[in-house]
């Protein structure tokens, strides 16, 4: 479904729209500190004054106490380029509808999840004066919004995620190799994805767009019976990117898959701390202010550990 | 005859609601919820690892539901199996039917679990179950001959049959057909017949025909289609050999394989005292027959038993048993009446040497030397035998004494000599002498030792016949050759008629030279010539010491005798005794003694031993002089020892055909049927159903466990 005039779409646009403000303005301002000095209410310390710097910056109490000039600097929020790279293959389009699970109409599919995220962070962002960029993928990009900082920038967005229709394909290594030559300086790429693509080619990917110092944030985004498998019924199990079909008793091979599927977090989890990646499960029975507040609670922490005061 | 039918056979058709489990398996699968499932990866990979025990899983669920159908269907369908009763068949009138029943060795065979005689036993049971009121059962085993009459309640019938029991002696079908036909004639007013339950075994129809009315005769043959085989010990051979310096016992089994499966290395062990004397292997073909010896050394005496180890089916011909009696040490007391100057002259010099050689180790006898004036003083209870060598005369005291001494059972020995002078001896030694004596002879005038030419000898062919204990040995030429000594002066005795003594030597002239007679319990035996160099010189012969080792031990009782069971089990025993013999036990191989019957026919008194059925060896102890004998008895202290046998005849597996089954019990109306033929075709045949759904409920029970068990896994 796609189209400017479709009114479903535009429904589900606003709809979007105010679900990301709605997380956004609960959570607390700043994901991230700006690499500069700028200005803000924050201060950072003393400089020596020099020609050219703002008068308006002296510290005139200091001048009196020490008659030397400096100026203040105050840490500034402000100018960091971000990039939503949201997962729009088949797989995403996915939610039990089973007995235990949330319903056709209850809960959102892993891929409503990742644009919801996507939008709150897109509008967290805008809001602190920031870029945010958009990103798309399947088998290869499909749609590429680059990152500007006005908030208008953000109906954009909402617009572009709204409009995103889930396609059979996946290829996340090539989408985010694709990625990284568009981008000219050092971004904050924020994946959403279940990653259920090869995993050896996409954490290869993300590894090499980390070594090129851009900051990597993943939400993995799982529907929990990926997780916990809990059909209970002869079913016959298809992929929903791929021709495999297969009829099996779940209830026979529940043990199996848990013990396969855990190993398969435990190892992305491994690969992301090994890489200084910001990892996050997103589960879809989880509300998205939840994941973004823990998200942003655990970065803070991060942060402060690495020697900056936490928000 | 047995079949299987369905009381409710529509209801079989149930049994297509198999195709129902398979069908709802296919439906299931063609019914399953599709799920798109994203990690599909996992999903395979899990499946991979558990495919093949989901796939046996799934398929042992289907064949346990398909079952469980299945038995539901058989069981409601009532499944019955149909026996054709082999009752019997039956006219108008009441039926008297008299069972014959072999017991015989050959019929403890088995033919399954259980053996030839059980298995007759049980459908003769049957049948008689099967009589109706009126009709009147009799039973008769066919080798003790023991019969109950003919009854008219069929539980006393059953009771006896249950009561039967093997045998181990042969079978007398016609006698036990003879007598059932006797029984049948005052069985007025009924329709009868005679059945035999037996193998066949041609042995087993013997005995004489005594009579009877012709009646039909029904012969069940137990052992159709039972193969032959059979390895028995058909004959035994005990044998005394004396080897250089000890006697030997040779034990010889002729072992024949009556079947018709060749028998390897098969294990004859040669038993005695319970300890395993000798054994060997023999490989016996189909109808084979061996004679394998074994070799005893030093044997003891007592019993012994010759064992095959062949699991053939019929034990009881696997044994043979035989006995090796005497043995003991004989002490004999030798009165020297002319001991000369020298030891070389004493008349005794050489037969001391004989009895007890320094080289020969093992004698078994104990001399010792005495002159006629100590014979007075002696005491003669210390010595089984007493020699008297060519003393001229004794007190008439100790002449009494000496008779006292062979009355109770002393072995009495003279040897003659040139101080004995016949009147003197016939008149002290009158009860006494075997023979009275008639003066001396030469065999020819001016005869001596060194002109070989003018001597007597012993006459050796009458040693070829003799059965004499003493001399048995000596039908070995190995045992050296009597006939080569010199006789040229020895005593003539009265003329044989009318005379006790039996000669057991003569010169080659006629003359008796060793004679024998029994007196009172004791033995007494004259050797006409002397004992030394004087009148013969059979001293220097190496015969010397065999022949008088083997008077003194047979005169005192220690001789050596073989017993190989040569009668059968199972025969009444007859056994002379005595007449001062009152009364007898008898202990069988069970342990078991038994009061047996005296017998006097004509002076001569015999004892009739009946309970002989076990092979194995009969101990017997007499009772003298109207004294009873004793409840129990050691078996070193039995007077007599009998072996008996199992019947070779018993052994052979030769079946007999109708016709010559009909010439032996002179009717020709036999019929031979199998064991599991109704006994009449055309007669009338009861069938019984046995239903049996409970088979197939508890079948589903149980397929609806393995089902649920595979559900839960």
């Amino acid at each position: 479904m796609s189209g400017a005039a479709d009114p479903e779409l535009l429904q589900r646009i606003r709809a979007l729209e105010l679900k990301a403000r709605e997380v956004a303005d609960g959570l607390l301002l700043g994901i991230h500190h700006a690499p500069h000095r700028g200005r803000s209410l924050e201060f950072a310390e003393h400089k020596e004054y020099s020609p050219g710097d703002d008068l308006r910056r002296v510290d005139w109490k200091l001048f009196a106490k020490s008659d030397r000039y400096y100026v203040k600097e105050f840490e500034d929020d402000t100018n960091v380029t971000a990039v939503m790279a949201v997962d729009g293959s088949a797989s995403m389009d996915y939610k039990w509808e089973g007995p235990g699970g949330r319903g056709k109409n209850g809960g959102p599919t892993k891929l409503d999840l990742a644009r919801t995220l996507a939008g709150a962070l897109s509008y967290l962002l805008l809001s602190q004066s920031d870029s945010v960029g958009l990103m798309t993928m399947a088998g290869k990009i499909v749609d590429y919004l680059p990152p500007r900082a006005k908030l208008a920038h953000f109906h954009e967005i909402t617009a572009r995620l709204g409009g995103l229709e889930p396609e059979k394909e996946t290829n996340l290594a090539a989408c985010l190799a694709d990625l990284s030559t568009r981008l000219k300086e050092r971004a904050l790429i924020i994946i959403l994805s279940d990653l259920l693509d090869e995993p050896e080619p996409a954490m290869k990917a993300i590894r090499l767009m980390r070594s090129r110092r851009h900051e990597l944030v993943i939400f993995h985004v799982l529907d929990p019976s990926e997780i916990e498998f809990p059909f209970d019924r002869l079913s016959q199990f298809h992929d929903l990117e791929g021709p495999l079909k297969l009829l099996v008793d779940p209830r026979a091979i529940q043990k199996e898959y848990k013990k396969h599927f855990s190993g398969f977090l435990e190892s992305v989890k491994a690969e992301c701390a090994g890489a200084a990646i910001d990892y996050t499960l997103a589960r879809t029975d989880r509300e998205p202010a939840s994941i973004l507040s823990s998200w942003l609670m655990t970065r803070a922490a991060s942060m402060g550990s690495r020697g900056r005061p936490a928000r | 005859m047995s079949g299987l039918s369905f009381l409710h056979v529509g209801l079989l058709l149930g049994a297509l609601g198999v195709a129902a489990p398979i069908i709802i398996h296919f439906i299931f699968r063609r019914r399953a919820k599709v799920v798109g499932f994203p990690p599909m990866r996992f999903v395979l990979l899990s499946y991979k690892k558990v495919a093949r025990r989901l796939l046996l899983r799934e398929y042992l669920l289907l064949a346990a539901r398909c079952l469980m159908v299945l038995f539901l269907a058989l069981a409601l369908a009532a499944p019955v199996i149909s026996r054709v009763s082999r009752g019997l068949a039956r006219g108008e009138k009441p039926l008297a039917a008299v069972m014959i029943i072999d017991g015989s060795p050959s019929m403890w065979r088995k033919a399954g679990k259980a053996s030839l005689f059980e298995t007759a036993r049980e459908t003769a049971s049957d049948w008689i179950g099967s009589l109706a009121d009126g009709d009147r059962a009799g039973v008769i085993d066919a080798s003790r001959l023991t019969s109950i009459g003919l009854l008219k309640d069929p539980g006393d019938a059953i009771k006896a049959v249950g009561e039967l029991t093997p045998s181990y002696s042969t079978a007398r079908l016609v006698e036990a057909v003879s007598l059932a036909s006797s029984q049948l004639a005052g069985a007025e007013g009924h329709d009868r017949v005679v059945i035999v339950f037996t193998d066949l075994q041609a042995s087993s129809w013997t005995g004489a025909w005594t009579g009877g009315d012709s009646v039909p005769i029904r012969v069940v043959d137990m052992s159709e289609g039972l193969v032959p085989r059979n390895v028995s010990i058909d004959g035994l051979e005990v044998k005394r050999r004396s080897l250089a310096r000890e006697e030997a016992a040779i034990i010889t089994a002729k072992i024949k394989n009556h079947g018709e499966v060749d028998e390897r290395r098969t294990l004859v062990r040669v038993a005695m005292g319970g300890q395993t004397a000798a054994q060997g292997f023999v490989d016996l073909t189909a109808g084979d027959e061996v004679e394998k010896e074994q070799v005893i050394t030093d044997a003891p005496g007592g019993a012994g038993v010759v064992t095959i180890e062949v699991d053939d089916g019929m034990t009881a011909d696997n044994s043979a048993y035989f006995m090796l009696s005497g043995g003991q040490k004989v002490r004999a007391l030798l009165v020297d009446g002319d001991p000369g100057t020298g030891y070389l002259e004493s008349e005794t010099y050489f037969l001391e040497q004989a009895l007890d050689p320094r080289l020969y180790a093992k004698s078994r006898v104990q001399p010792a030397g005495a002159t006629p004036a100590e014979l007075n003083e002696a005491n003669l209870d210390d010595y089984q035998v007493l020699i008297l060598a060519n003393v001229e005369a004794v007190p008439p005291r100790t002449a009494a004494k000496i008779k006292a001494f062979v009355e109770k059972g002393g072995g009495l020995l003279f040897t003659l000599g040139d101080r004995v002078r016949e009147s003197t001896y016939n008149e002290i030694w009158k009860d006494l002498l075997p023979r009275e004596l008639r003066g001396v002879k030469l065999a020819y005038a001016g005869a001596t030792g060194a002109d070989e030419d003018k001597v007597m000898h012993l006459d050796s062919s009458i040693l070829a016949g003799s059965r004499h204990p003493a001399l048995a040995l000596f039908s070995d030429p190995g045992q050296g050759d009597l006939g080569l000594a010199g006789f040229w002066k020895y005593f003539l005795m009265q003329q044989e008629v009318g005379s006790e003594g039996e000669v057991l030597l003569r010169l080659t002239d006629g003359a008796p030279i060793l004679v024998e007679k029994k007196y009172g319990r004791g033995k007494v035996m004259l050797f006409a010539g002397t004992a030394d160099r004087a009148w013969n010189d059979l001293c220097v012969h190496p015969t010397y010491l065999p022949l008088f080792q083997q008077i003194v031990r047979y005169l005192g009782d220690a001789l050596v005798e073989e017993d190989s069971g040569k009668m059968a089990a199972g025969v009444v025993l007859k056994i002379p005794v005595a007449t001062d013999v009152t009364g007898a036990r008898v202990k069988g191989p069970d342990g078991a003694a038994r009061d047996a019957e005296l017998i006097e026919d004509a002076g001569r008194k015999s004892l009739r031993v009946v309970d002989t059925e076990l092979p194995g060896v009969y101990r017997v102890r007499f009772a003298r002089g109207g004294g009873r004998p004793p409840a129990s008895f050691d078996d070193e202290r039995a007077d007599a020892t009998i072996v008996l046998n199992l019947d070779p005849a018993e052994s052979d597996l030769t079946k007999l055909g109708k016709a010559e089954i009909e010439s032996r019990v002179k009717s020709g109306n036999v019929t031979v049927t199998a064991a599991d033929e109704p006994l009449e075709a055309s007669g009338q045949e009861s069938e019984e159903k046995v239903p049996f759904a409970w088979l197939f409920l508890y079948l589903m029970v149980g397929a609806l466990i393995i089902e649920r068990a595979l559900m839960k896994s």
